[in-house]
């Protein structure tokens, strides 16, 4: 993995269960994983330090079918390493040809975010795994049969015990494996990171109207698609006409929050259409059509949505400079595609 | 309440349960006090699944699911000595299969008790943390978890409703650390658990009072009509303090031997 560089480095209640609290690591030197310049470092949980071992494992389950319940589905069937590990259906299809309700979202650099699903109520990347393996729409899979699959499997088996001195197989630590391979899923050099770092070539013409267009009130695009990810890991409303999926207020039942979702990264999303929470709009310049015109009206649209009157040439202007930020190295690393 | 169908539930009733210890181990003689959990409707006596009920708004109801967390249970003994038993169970009154069960037998130091305590949901210490380290009958695989905001769903009651000729679908999830509700049921000195015996006390889950209060008051059907009102988690609020509260008036003693 090119982002990989070696640095140096309950108890059960009743019924209810137990956590795996020693959770012993194979001895190694302590790993980290490696960030582009501008990006802040990495933090992982304290119980779930990466390791060379544990990415690995973690890429195999990735990309393995056999996580679900007819053996079809794999994270990588909705998060695909050529689309910035992001889908090409308005909304992803699990087990059975189940149709789900969202529009995956990409997963590069999502080791960088602070809460996950577009309504952010997950606040780590190990609690997330859990939402699609056991998903009735997804997945669909008792952990029971994910651990009875997997450990059969001598492949799984030498891979956990080359993570974990005691080679326990466990449905926490297969989470805990994803979570870190998914930390690895880092991308940092667009044109824009290469014309940033002073490679005036790295831009077109177009791209840098755009940009400009991009970071000024012109486009007000800069507010929320902030900082070296082009997010601000906030939760907004932008204007889309209001459906069921009321976004952040299911998880904080606060009033302002009926329509707000979690503001994406705009890194690769050339490739990540069709876009929006639910896949509602089919192309890029249709989502730029969408905010010149101000939204569809939702009433607690955020006010920075407005009709922005851009012209024909400044919003293929806009379009351009966003397909500076696709990283054409990220979607093509070998160390993140599929290791079957 | 149609005491002799109860009765006769009672007798019939196969306990899928599990056995607590809330006694110090050393305590050479025990008794058993087993608890069985029963889903009845009013005078109508123990409900039958897909059976029509009319509730006091009037509306025909049928019940598919009612499955729930009980948790905190503990004992009063005459002396107002509360015994504690550990552990999370969850109930299903219909499907009890898997870690999820319609009874449990509890293993107590001999005496009167005269007083059961619990509480409808998960406490708050391990409703929230990660599920992959849960087991049984709490983890993502019982149906009861929320992964997308995570935390457990307290309680599942659904079924059907039909005023007009055509049943709808009702699915009333809830959950959330406010919600957990502490139901205390008096015995009257009557669970009296000796040693090397065993005591069984009868909890009813009466789903009528869960219909004859707010929630029939608003009309069910409208309730059911409405998607955004059907799967509430945390919301809308009403809703969700509504049934929340309303189940846990549900809950009463009805016989013990």
């Amino acid at each position: 993995m090119r982002s990989a560089m070696i640095g140096m480095a309950i108890f059960a209640v009743g019924i209810i269960g137990c956590g795996d609290v020693s959770d012993p690591p194979v001895s190694e030197p302590l790993y980290t994983i490696e960030v582009p310049e501008r990006f802040p470092a990495l933090t992982y949980p304290e119980d779930n330090l990466p390791s060379e071992a544990k990415i690995a494992l973690g890429r195999h389950l990735f990309y393995d079918p056999r996580l679900s319940s007819d053996l079809t589905i794999s994270c990588a069937t909705c998060h695909l390493q050529k689309r910035a590990f992001s889908d090409t259906g308005v909304v992803s299809i699990g087990v059975a040809g189940r149709l789900g309700t969202r529009n995956a979202p990409s997963l590069g650099n999502t080791g960088f975010l602070r809460s996950w699903l577009w309504e952010g109520g997950v606040r780590s990347l190990e609690q997330q795994a859990i939402v699609p393996i056991t998903h009735p729409d997804e997945m669909d899979m008792h952990t029971d049969t994910v651990l009875s699959r997997i450990s059969s499997d001598p492949i799984y088996r030498r891979l956990f015990e080359e993570t974990w001195e005691d080679g326990e197989i466990s449905f926490e630590r297969v989470t805990k494996a994803i979570a870190t391979f998914e930390r690895t899923i880092i991308s940092g050099n667009a044109p824009f990171d290469r014309w940033e770092s002073g490679d005036e070539s790295a831009l077109s013409e177009a791209q840098k109207r755009g940009r400009e267009i991009f970071f000024t009130e012109k486009g007000e695009c800069f507010h929320c698609h902030i900082s070296y990810n082009f997010t601000d890991n906030l939760f907004h409303n932008n204007g889309l006409a209001e459906t069921s999926d009321l976004g952040r207020f299911a998880v904080t039942q606060f009033s302002l929050d009926r329509g707000r979702f979690k503001t994406p990264t705009l890194r690769n999303i050339e490739v990540t259409g069709p876009y929006m929470h639910d896949g509602r709009i089919a192309t890029l310049r249709e989502v730029v059509e969408f905010y010149n015109r101000g939204g569809e009206g939702h009433p607690l649209t955020d006010p920075l949505i407005r009709p922005l009157g851009l012209t024909d040439q400044e919003i293929d202007d806009l379009v351009e400079f966003m397909r500076g930020l696709t990283d054409e190295e990220f979607l093509n690393n070998p160390e993140l595609s599929d290791p079957w | 309440m149609n005491r002799v169908l109860v009765t006769l539930a009672l007798l019939s009733l196969t306990l899928s349960a599990c056995s607590d210890e809330a006694v110090d181990p050393n305590t050479e003689a025990t008794g058993v006090l087993r608890v069985n959990v029963l889903p009845t409707f009013g005078d109508d006596g123990v409900i039958v699944p897909t059976t029509q009920y009319v509730t006091a708004a009037g509306e025909t109801v049928t019940f598919t699911r009612i499955r729930f967390y009980v948790s905190e249970f503990g004992l009063m003994d005459i002396d107002d000595n509360m015994t504690m038993v550990e552990g999370i169970r969850l109930i299903d009154l219909f499907e009890p299969q898997g870690s999820a069960i319609s009874g449990f037998d509890i293993e107590l130091e001999p005496k009167h008790y005269h007083m059961m305590n619990f509480s409808i949901g998960v406490p708050e210490s391990e409703n929230h943390k990660d599920a992959a380290t849960q087991s049984e009958p709490l983890g993502p695989n019982t149906g009861m978890y929320w992964g997308w905001d995570p935390g457990y769903i307290f309680y599942k009651i659904e079924g059907t409703v039909d005023s007009a000729g055509t049943p709808v679908t009702f699915l009333y999830h809830g959950g959330e650390d406010a919600r957990k509700k502490s139901i205390s049921l008096m015995g009257h000195n009557r669970m009296n658990v000796s040693a090397g015996d065993t005591t069984s006390v009868t909890i009813e889950v009466d789903m009528a009072k869960f219909f004859d209060q707010n929630l029939a008051q608003v009309g069910l059907l409208e309730l059911a009509e409405d998607p955004s009102l059907r799967f509430h988690h945390k919301g809308p609020a009403n809703v969700a303090d509504m049934t929340a509260r309303n189940f846990a008036t549900t809950f009463g003693i009805a016989g013990m031997n």
